[in-house]
Formats: C-alpha cells, sequence, structure tokens
C-alpha cells in the first residue's frame, strides 16, 4: 500500500496529501539507498513489560534505562508500552552498529524531541558522559507501539547522508 | 559452591525468567534452540544473575552468555568456583 501511494500511476495526479507523502518516502528511500551503514529492527512483547513492574525490578529498569526515560514512561498511562518500544529501539541500535561498535543498552537513550519525534541519544560505557564521536554515523529512530506489541527501526547513517 | 549447585541455581533463575517449570527446561538451553529467550527476557535473565551472584557482568560477558553452558563457565570464572576455600 505504501509503494503505491509513492510511486505514482502514470496519468493520475497525485493529491497534495499524497506527494507530500511520496515525497517523504522518496527522500527515507534514498537515504537508506545510500548509504546504509546499519539497520536494525526489534519487537517486543508489552506484556513481558506488564509482567515485571519497575516497583518489582527496579535493578532491571535501572540497567536498562536511564533515569529520564523512567520518569517519562512512568508518567504514562500504561508505563509497559513505553518502556517496551525503548527497549526495541535499544535493541534496534544495537543491531544497526553490530559491524562499528558494540553498545549496551544502558549506553542508548531514546529522547523525545519538543515537536514528540524520538531520537537517540548515546553515552559512555559509564554512562557519565555523551558519546559524541560514534564513527562519523549518525542514527534515525521510528517508534510505534500497539496493544500488545512494540517495534522499533533504526538506521544508521554516515554523517553526510543522515539529514533528508 | 560447586557446579551442580551452581547449574542448579542458574537453571533456577532460567525457569523463573522464561515463566516455565524448570523440568521443562531443555538440557542445554540456548538462545538458538529455545524460542523463549527473547532479547527482553535475555536482559532480565543477565541482570537477575547479577543480583542473584552480587557481580557486574562486562559487555563481552553478556554478549557471551548465550546458553546455560556459556552462563556456567562466566559465572564460574566470576564467582571463583570449585577453588580450595
Amino acid at each position: 500500500m505504501t509503494l503505491s501511494v509513492a510511486m505514482p500511476v502514470p496519468g493520475h495526479a497525485l493529491g497534495n496529501e499524497q506527494r507530500a507523502l511520496a515525497v517523504a518516502l522518496q527522500r527515507m528511500t534514498s537515504a537508506v539507498w545510500h548509504d546504509p551503514v546499519g539497520i536494525g529492527i526489534d519487537v517486543v512483547d508489552v506484556n513481558d513489560f506488564e509482567k515485571r513492574s519497575i516497583e518489582k525490578f527496579p535493578y532491571f529498569y535501572s540497567r536498562c534505562f536511564s533515569a529520564s526515560e523512567i520518569t517519562y514512561c512512568r508518567a504514562q498511562a500504561r508505563p509497559a508500552q513505553h518502556f517496551a518500544v525503548r527497549f526495541a529501539a535499544k535493541e534496534a541500535a544495537v543491531k544497526a552498529l553490530a559491524s562499528h561498535t558494540k553498545l549496551a543498552y544502558w549506553q542508548i537513550e531514546v529522547v523525545r524531541q519538543l515537536n514528540g519525534q524520538p531520537t537517540l541519544a548515546l553515552w559512555t560505557f559509564d554512562r557519565l558522559a555523551p558519546l559524541t564521536e560514534l564513527c562519523g554515523l549518525d542514527m534515525k529512530v521510528s517508534l510505534s507501539h500497539a496493544d500488545q506489541w512494540a517495534v522499533a527501526l533504526v538506521a544508521a547513517f554516515t554523517r553526510d547522508h543522515a539529514h533528508v | 559452591m560447586h557446579d551442580e549447585e551452581l547449574i542448579g541455581q542458574v537453571r533456577e533463575i532460567m525457569a523463573d525468567t522464561f515463566g516455565i517449570d524448570e523440568r521443562d527446561l531443555p538440557q542445554d538451553p540456548n538462545q538458538a534452540s529455545f524460542a523463549g529467550w527473547t532479547s527482553v527476557l535475555n536482559m532480565v535473565l543477565l541482570v537477575a544473575l547479577e543480583e542473584r551472584f552480587v557481580i557486574r557482568l562486562s559487555m563481552d560477558e553478556m554478549i557471551s552468555m548465550t546458553s546455560l553452558e556459556r552462563i556456567v563457565d562466566v559465572l564460574r570464572a566470576k564467582v571463583a568456583i570449585g577453588l580450595p576455600a
């Protein structure tokens, strides 16, 4: 369905909304095809987090999530969904960067920009300082969650191709 | 602590993590053959092992712990199993 929007049928004009979506998809596709140094995806069962609340497993949460992530997720109506999708993002980032570096979950933080768009912040192994240089790579992340499943996609780009 | 005791404790933690009876665990469960061993439960398991044995695992150790046998290998080294008292 997505491709039918991104690839206009000859003789049929696109509406403004379709055109904007097609352009966005073409840019994303272009970025991926240009220099996909790494792509990672992960799906997480939200129930795994429902069954293990932060109240019962505080050490697990402190090992996987930053204080900011914990504060944000706990403020949501259903924290497990938000923890699950962040965990998926961390695993997806680990996969995307597997051929370049080894990162622990606690080094990868999902940060929400003011417009709500998620980004990834990376930290040193001891979590004390930002990891500013990652082999000249930038990452983009997309998150989604439904009732039971949370999914995240991370793509790593060389810096020149990250800003699409 | 002897190997049998260590293996027993690890199997107990694994069964608890995966939400199954210990008797239903394969003889040597590993990530490749045991479908319930997801990325989330892998981390739950590693953190539970850290808590139980009061240790802190390194990244390399975590990555290497993909089966009961390898987990026991790492823990044996960490908690100095079998050394004379």
